[in-house]
């Protein structure tokens, strides 16, 4: 603040304000210097807009007058100045005290500013600037630290969370593991039944396969005997076929010489008839020939006819055999063929019942194995339990980190650092 | 001694015939344009004839199925037809091939009786 | 049992000579042809042989159906059905041919089957049916026979000559 008036070269002091202690009234004798002394008197009061009058003075006490007067104006403006720094000074801690006073209600820190040339307030509003300065920083770092701790304490809960239902689903997973090994023992056993059930069929069927190839044996040869039975019966009916053949020239020869009989003794009962008297013994004689032939040749004709007979039945024998050498031939085809098929039985059952003895025997390592497996299950479904319950405290603790997280974020955005 | 001559036996439709080895030119295919036509009965492959010429400048074929050879015959084998038969001039007689007569046949009569053989009253 | 010859011969024996001349009887050559059993006088026929197959004749009337060979002899042969109008003989195997003679004519005929011969009484011919019938010019007559059924009697002559007459206009 400019101050006009010249400093005084004395020193300046820290004085009190020059309010002379109140003196009593003192009243000149002469009264020359009763109104210098009015004057200063009304000073003394306090009030410093007091003058002497001096006009009303002569003399020195004029000079005195001027003086007082000259004094007071200086004091005056010494007063003035000063009130005018006081003045500075009050609205500068007003406002720290604003400062001061947001920070507090509102934890307003940028706000605070204070200045000032005075050198008794700069060290101590520069000592607030750096408090507030520091608290600012403070409060950043907090601010940011919070909020760094508010992401980690979500993420945490959420890991945990995660883990949390992870280890749940895990739980029933296991938990139906275990119901799923429990089937597969009853399953094992079941198998392990059915395997016995079938290794006791395949041997029961191996003994019937056994059988069953002795009677196919017993059938080839049976087949053999009938095709050689057969052959036997051809050859016969051949030679029954070349004899009736035979009967049958031989009827034919007859037959031929009953005709001939027969025309014979026709021409001979002409020539008889022809002679008369004399040859009708001789026509009687040819009747009877004729007769005799013809006699012959009704027996000839009945010999064809069985001849004929014959030969049908012998040819509808020889198609029955022949029908008969195919069947066997089938029959033993037939028979060979049931034959290897009983052998691929016999092997293929063999190999059931040895693939059903070791179905069984798997089957029981495997129950052994299951049930092995469903024990430990067991204790995996206990450690999960327990992971579970460590999850949900975790969890828990998660949550609580999470809120004070926020708390803390909540509290620490009262300070407004920016 | 009996008189000998030699026959051509012929086929047709399954029959023998006989002709005059003396009236045979030769055997040969038969020229349909030459042909005297059926009067022995339809032959059944027709592809042979026995060539003849009555007058010594024309030749005729008469279709026959076969030829089943030349026979030396006597004429103690040799028969003329029965008076109930009575003579015709296509058919002049019969060779007796044992108990079986083969028709003797003039070919030169051939050319005046192209009508087929006939079964009527 | 049948009867010898000699009982039957006793049992047809007259009791008196002659007795058979009071009733004039004829012999006949029976047989069969087709549906009718014929007879023609014995002595006219013969011989009797079988059939072999006919050699036909080129341009014949259809009753002659052919020629055969017969012991050296050559003959021709007629169908009587044919002949007579009466359908056709079958010439079957075991048929038969009966050789008919009359004046220097020697013809064979066709027979399914030969019965034989057979004395007939004259007495016992009757008339052939009246009629225009191609077949009665050559009927003798018909006999009613106890054992052989109805018999037409063929005048064989005439039909050998007929037959004959028939052949040789053409």
């Amino acid at each position: 603040m400019p101050d006009s008036s010249p400093t005084p070269p004395k020193k300046p002091k820290k004085s009190p304000p020059p309010a002379a202690p109140e003196v009593p009234a003192m009243v000149s004798a002469d009264g020359a210097m009763t109104p210098l002394l009015a004057s200063l008197n009304a000073l003394s009061n306090g009030r410093l807009d007091a003058r002497v009058d001096v006009a009303a003075l002569t003399g020195e006490a004029a000079e005195a007058g001027r003086l007082v007067n000259l004094l007071m104006d200086r004091v005056e403006s010494r007063v003035a100045e000063s009130e005018v720094r006081k003045e500075r000074t009050r609205v500068i801690v007003e406002q720290a005290i604003g400062g001061l006073d947001a920070l507090v209600r509102q934890g307003e820190l940028a706000a605070f500013e204070a200045r000032t040339d005075d050198a008794v307030l700069s060290p101590l509003l520069d000592g607030f600037s750096k408090v507030i300065e520091t608290l600012r920083t403070f409060v950043r770092e907090i601010n940011e630290a919070a909020l760094r701790l508010s992401s980690s304490a979500n993420e945490v809960l959420a890991a945990s969370t995660q883990h949390e239902s992870s280890s749940t689903e895990q739980a029933a997973a296991i938990h139906e593991t275990t119901a799923t090994m429990e089937e597969l023992k009853h399953a094992s056993a079941q198998i392990a039944e059915n395997a016995g059930a079938v290794a006791r069929v395949a041997e029961e069927t191996l003994n019937s396969a056994r059988s069953g190839r002795g009677a196919i044996a017993e059938f080839i040869q049976a087949m053999q005997q009938i095709r050689a039975d057969g052959v036997a019966v051809s050859e016969s009916i051949t030679k029954l076929l070349r004899r009736v053949e035979r009967i049958g020239t031989v009827v034919d020869v007859i037959d031929e010489i009953a005709d001939r009989s027969d025309l014979l003794a026709l021409n001979a009962a002409l020539e008889g008839s022809r002679a008369g008297e004399a040859g009708k013994g001789f026509s009687i004689v040819a009747a009877e020939m004729r007769r005799l032939a013809e006699n012959v040749l009704d027996s000839t004709k009945e010999i064809k006819n069985l001849i004929t007979e014959i030969r049908e039945a012998t040819a509808a024998a020889a198609t029955a055999a022949d029908a008969s050498r195919q069947a066997t031939d089938a029959g033993e085809r037939l028979g060979s063929v049931a034959a290897s098929a009983v052998e691929g039985i016999l092997s293929g059952v063999q190999e059931t019942s040895d693939a059903a003895r070791v179905i069984n025997l798997a089957t029981q390592q495997q129950r052994t194995a299951t049930e092995q497996v469903v024990a430990s299950m067991g204790e995996i479904e206990d450690v999960t339990r327990q992971t579970t319950q460590a999850s949900k405290q975790a969890t828990g603790a998660a949550a609580e980190l999470t809120q004070l997280a926020g708390r803390l974020s909540e509290l620490i955005k009262r300070f407004k650092a920016d | 001694m009996s008189e000998r001559a030699e026959l051509v036996i012929f086929e047709i439709a399954g029959r023998r015939f006989g002709a005059d080895m003396t009236q045979v030119r030769r055997i040969d295919r038969l020229d349909v344009a030459a042909s005297v036509g059926a009067p022995l009965g339809r032959v059944h492959e027709g592809r042979r004839a026995l060539v003849f010429s009555p007058d010594g400048e024309r030749e005729l074929h008469l279709a026959i199925d076969a030829v089943a050879g030349v026979q030396a015959v006597s004429s103690d084998e040799l028969r003329r037809l029965p008076t109930a038969v009575g003579p015709s001039p296509l058919v002049i007689g019969a060779w007796l091939d044992r108990d079986a007569p083969v028709l003797l046949i003039d070919l030169y009569a051939t050319q005046t009786s192209t009508a087929p053989e006939g079964h009527h009253a | 049992m049948h009867p010898t010859p000699l009982q039957r011969a006793l049992a047809e024996a007259p009791d008196t000579a002659r007795a058979q001349a009071a009733r004039p009887e004829e012999e006949f050559f029976i047989f069969t042809l087709g549906p009718l059993t014929m007879a023609v006088t014995s002595q006219h026929v013969r011989e009797v042989t079988r059939l072999t197959q006919p050699t036909p004749l080129p341009r014949a009337p259809s009753f002659l159906v052919g020629v055969v060979g017969s012991r050296g002899q050559v003959l021709p042969v007629v169908d009587l059905l044919r002949f007579l109008q009466q359908g056709e003989a079958k010439v079957l195997g075991g048929a038969r041919m009966f050789i008919g003679e009359s004046s220097g004519l020697i013809v064979g005929f066709v027979a399914d089957q030969v019965v034989g011969l057979r004395r007939i009484f004259v007495a016992d011919k009757l008339p052939p049916p009246a009629g225009g019938l191609a077949a009665s010019e050559f009927l003798s007559g018909l006999v009613q026979h106890r054992e052989l059924g109805t018999l037409s009697l063929i005048d064989l002559p005439k039909v050998m000559h007929a037959a004959r007459a028939l052949v040789v206009r053409r």
